[in-house]
């Protein structure tokens, strides 16, 4: 994209929501309440006339964003400039006036439009919200917003229970541009319809950017549809953005280690396609109490060594995973490999090398590990394991495998023309990590 | 910009067809009959509804009886010269000179028979209907909306509001809900809007408790979102968004609680606490002819007098019970633990 030399029309800093959460009464009395962080100082621009698109897992706070973006939820922190104009600090009158400039696109078209109201009803109202067009002249603009968006005036008397998804979707569309937005904010605007459909509706959203010179962020969890219709993307893990940039280029190595395994994980049209996909170990951690340091390091298959290591990348990743398992668990159930039909054992009354078997078997761990101190440290906590010491299996597994990813929350760092990425890989204080060989 | 970004091809979806917009080429409507509203299905499945199409014929029939009963005049203006009732309802009738002694039974100059004051029964319960009727349509009215709208602010602004609300209802609803009434009534007098006063000021509550239930659920919807996202006022929100998806068990509450206020208008007029005592209406007659239940003049048992105003009763509060399981069935509305309480008076 040839990116001009304008300024953002929607520029967004620090953004951050936390929600409170498990808050009764007597939590909160108590300061026991937690909060959950769904998005954690997101910064982003949006160009006029581009497309930033944002993906993540579900979860990882995009609709939050997209939310707090318009201040249908209000932030905790950050501000969120249109033109200069921050919206966060804006008045309610001068924010609903604003809402003729940022527009939103749902994603589910079932629960997104009023059952009640008819289609010309629907994309009607914005019209008398913001006393747009009356009588002739807004049954007029009805009908022309319906052409538009591909649909039929007619169907301006229908009720929205006659269409179908991909119809509805269009309706939605032709509610925002009712408006006559500069920016508009689609939130997995198509995950809700059948492939076909999907293609459909992305190609009007891109015919509608260049008949009205629309700016849009785009929302989804799949990397697929954004690489098609995003000028820039912005990957986005537990309320953090993990990399952005031109969406060649995130595309392309360099990656951040959790795009790279997203990518990996998109089918190529090539029918010999084999596939390369990384698995991520674990799931994705609760953001009621996000990982230390970077927050991808329990589940990054690249997750950094320390000074000193040398293994093969993945019985550092088992070993890590080990680590985190006992951290987290207490009892020998969490950390050994389920025996097939065997039920209610009693896990203390297995021998020293049955154990040793089953927490290998757990963690894919190979007998013996190739790199010999970590063999030597295994063997020790395996032995507090089956003495019933748990604690200190865990301090000896934590005290001898540390990442340094674990410790330092790696900011954004420049990798290329307007990428960033944030992962310590890019930091040039770890400048030849062996994971680059792993 | 380059041009190519953005359109997806892909082999087998042809892509040109659509940058064309060639007009609905693969939909299909999902329905080919015409548009039509909520309400007009549901008054189509209504109307197969026999026993509550026959409710709703009872109560027009009622009505139009009541209303056509005796002329109405407005300032000296008669506006509905008809007059179904033989006689004024009012009126003694050997007083005017006319051979009718008091307790008569039905004949076919009286076809209800006379009461003690010798007054033709007959007339009494015709015209007798409007107040019955007319106070439990007015109380209906207005209770409903009064719930309507205070459920709606408490139901849609949650937290400390809603709180506050509540806790309001909560004192309204630890009395109970006739006594209350009484004693409305007793402190301000007998007569019609007091009556209505007394029934409205307890009876606003159930209301309010249901829609805001409904409303609650209601609110979460992404239309509710949308409209946010539009710039939409909260008035129009929850009035032409919230409020219409919320309000069709209203509806059915309100069909049903018309019988009850009905019965409680009757109540308080056995109790001798409703309208005047002479009055027509039917539960200040019942009261007015209680003590001959038991022992009439002679020894006979002058029935006419308490089973045409009871069945008056009766017939309407049963008629309105089943106009109301028809809309309820028509509208498919969910019944909550809140029906239950919402037509107590
Ligand atoms: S900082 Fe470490 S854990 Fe985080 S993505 Fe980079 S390598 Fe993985």
């Amino acid at each position: 994209m040839a990116r001009t030399a304008d300024s953002p029309v929607l520029e967004v800093e620090d953004l951050t929501k936390y929600y409170e959460s498990g808050g009764g009464l007597v939590d909160t009395l108590l300061g026991r309440s937690q909060e959950v962080k769904a998005l954690d100082g997101v910064d982003l621009e949006l160009y006029p006339g581009e497309t930033l698109g944002i993906v993540g897992e579900s979860g990882c706070g995009k609709t939050t964003l997209a939310r707090s973006l318009l201040q249908l939820i209000e932030p905790t922190a950050g501000t969120v400039r249109y033109e200069g104009e921050d919206l966060t600090a804006a008045s309610d009158d001068r924010l609903r006036a604003l809402r003729k400039d940022i527009q939103y696109i749902f994603q589910d078209p079932f629960a997104s439009l009023n059952p009640r109201l008819t289609v010309g009803d629907i994309v009607g109202e914005p019209l008398d919200i913001h006393d747009i067009a009356e009588g002739e002249a807004r049954a007029e603009r009805v009908s022309d917003l319906l052409e538009t968006v591909g649909l039929n005036q007619r169907h301006a008397h229908r009720y929205p229970h006659e269409f179908s998804g991909g119809q509805r979707q269009r309706i939605g569309i032709a509610r925002a541009l009712a408006v006559d937005p500069e920016v508009i904010v689609c939130d997995e605007p198509v995950s809700a319809l059948d492939v076909s459909v999907q293609a459909q509706i992305l190609n009007l959203l891109a015919d509608l950017q260049s008949e009205f010179g629309l700016s849009y962020i785009v929302i989804a969890h799949d990397l697929s549809v954004v690489e098609h219709i995003a000028d820039r993307v912005g990957v986005l893990y537990l309320g953090e953005f993990a990399e952005i940039g031109p969406t060649e280029d995130v595309f392309q190595p360099p990656y951040h280690p959790y795009a790279e395994a997203l990518l990996s994980a998109i089918p190529e049209p090539d029918p010999g396609w084999e596939g390369d996909r990384i698995f991520l170990s674990g799931d994705v951690p609760s953001p009621l109490n996000p990982p230390s340091g970077c927050r991808f390091h329990t589940r990054c298959p690249k997750v950094i060594q320390p000074e000193g290591t040398d293994m093969a990348q993945s019985e550092w990743r088992s070993l890590m995973d080990l680590t985190q398992r006992l951290r987290s668990a207490d009892s020998l159930k969490a950390v050994t490999a389920v025996q097939e039909g065997v039920e209610n054992e009693d896990l203390g009354q297995l021998s020293r090398s049955a154990l040793d078997t089953r927490v290998r078997a757990e963690f894919g761990l190979p007998d013996p590990i190739g790199d010999r101190e970590a063999e030597e440290v295994f063997g020790t906590a395996l032995d507090h394991l089956h003495d019933g010491a748990f604690e200190a299996a865990r301090t000896v597994m934590s005290d001898a495998f540390e990442s340094p990813c674990e410790r330092t929350d790696p900011a954004l760092f420049d990798v290329g023309d307007d990428h960033r990425i944030a992962c310590l890989l890019y930091d040039d204080a770890y400048p030849d990590t062996p994971t680059r060989t792993g | 910009m380059s041009t190519d970004r953005g359109r997806i091809r892909i082999t087998g979806f042809d892509a040109d067809r659509v940058e064309s917009r060639e007009p609905l080429s693969d939909w299909t409507e999902t329905r080919d009959t015409g548009t039509e509203g909520r309400w007009v299905r549901a008054w189509r499945e209504f109307r197969r509804n026999r026993s509550a199409m026959l409710g709703l014929y009872i109560v027009i029939v009622m009505s139009l009886l009541a209303l056509f009963a005796r002329p109405i005049t407005i300032a000296g203006v008669t506006v509905q010269p008809f007059s179904l009732a033989p006689y004024d309802p009012g009126a003694i009738l050997y007083a005017q000179g006319l051979d009718v002694s008091a307790y008569e039974a039905p004949s076919l100059a009286h076809p209800f028979g006379t009461d003690g004051s010798a007054r033709d029964v007959f007339s009494r319960v015709l015209y007798g209907g409007r107040f019955s009727l007319s106070i439990g349509f007015i109380v209906v009215l207005v209770t409903a909306a009064i719930g309507l709208v205070y459920g709606a602010i408490a139901g849609y602004y949650g937290g400390w509001v809603d709180e506050t609300l509540m806790r309001i209802l909560d004192l309204i609803f630890a009395f109970p809900g006739l006594l209350l009434a009484l004693i409305i009534v007793a402190v301000l007098g007998k007569g019609y809007w007091e009556l209505v006063l007394a029934f409205t000021a307890i009876g606003w509550a159930g209301y309010a408790r249901l829609i805001r239930g409904e409303i609650l659920k209601v609110k979460e919807n992404e239309y509710v979102l949308a409209a946010k996202a539009l710039g939409a006022r909260d008035r129009r929100i929850i009035f032409r968004h919230v409020v219409p998806n919320a309000i069709a068990p209203l509806v059915v509450q309100a069909s049903l609680s018309i019988g009850t206020v009905v019965i409680g208008v009757a109540a308080l007029g056995f109790l001798g606490l409703g309208l005047p005592p002479s009055s027509a209406e039917w539960g200040t007659m019942l009261d007015q002819t209680r003590q001959t239940i038991v022992q009439g003049p002679g020894g006979s048992i002058p029935w006419w007098v308490t089973v045409f105003p009871g069945g008056a009763i009766f017939l309407f509060v049963m008629s309105m019970n089943l106009i109301g399981d028809g809309i309820n069935d028509a509208l498919d509305a969910q019944e909550g633990e809140d029906v239950a309480r919402g037509g107590e008076v």
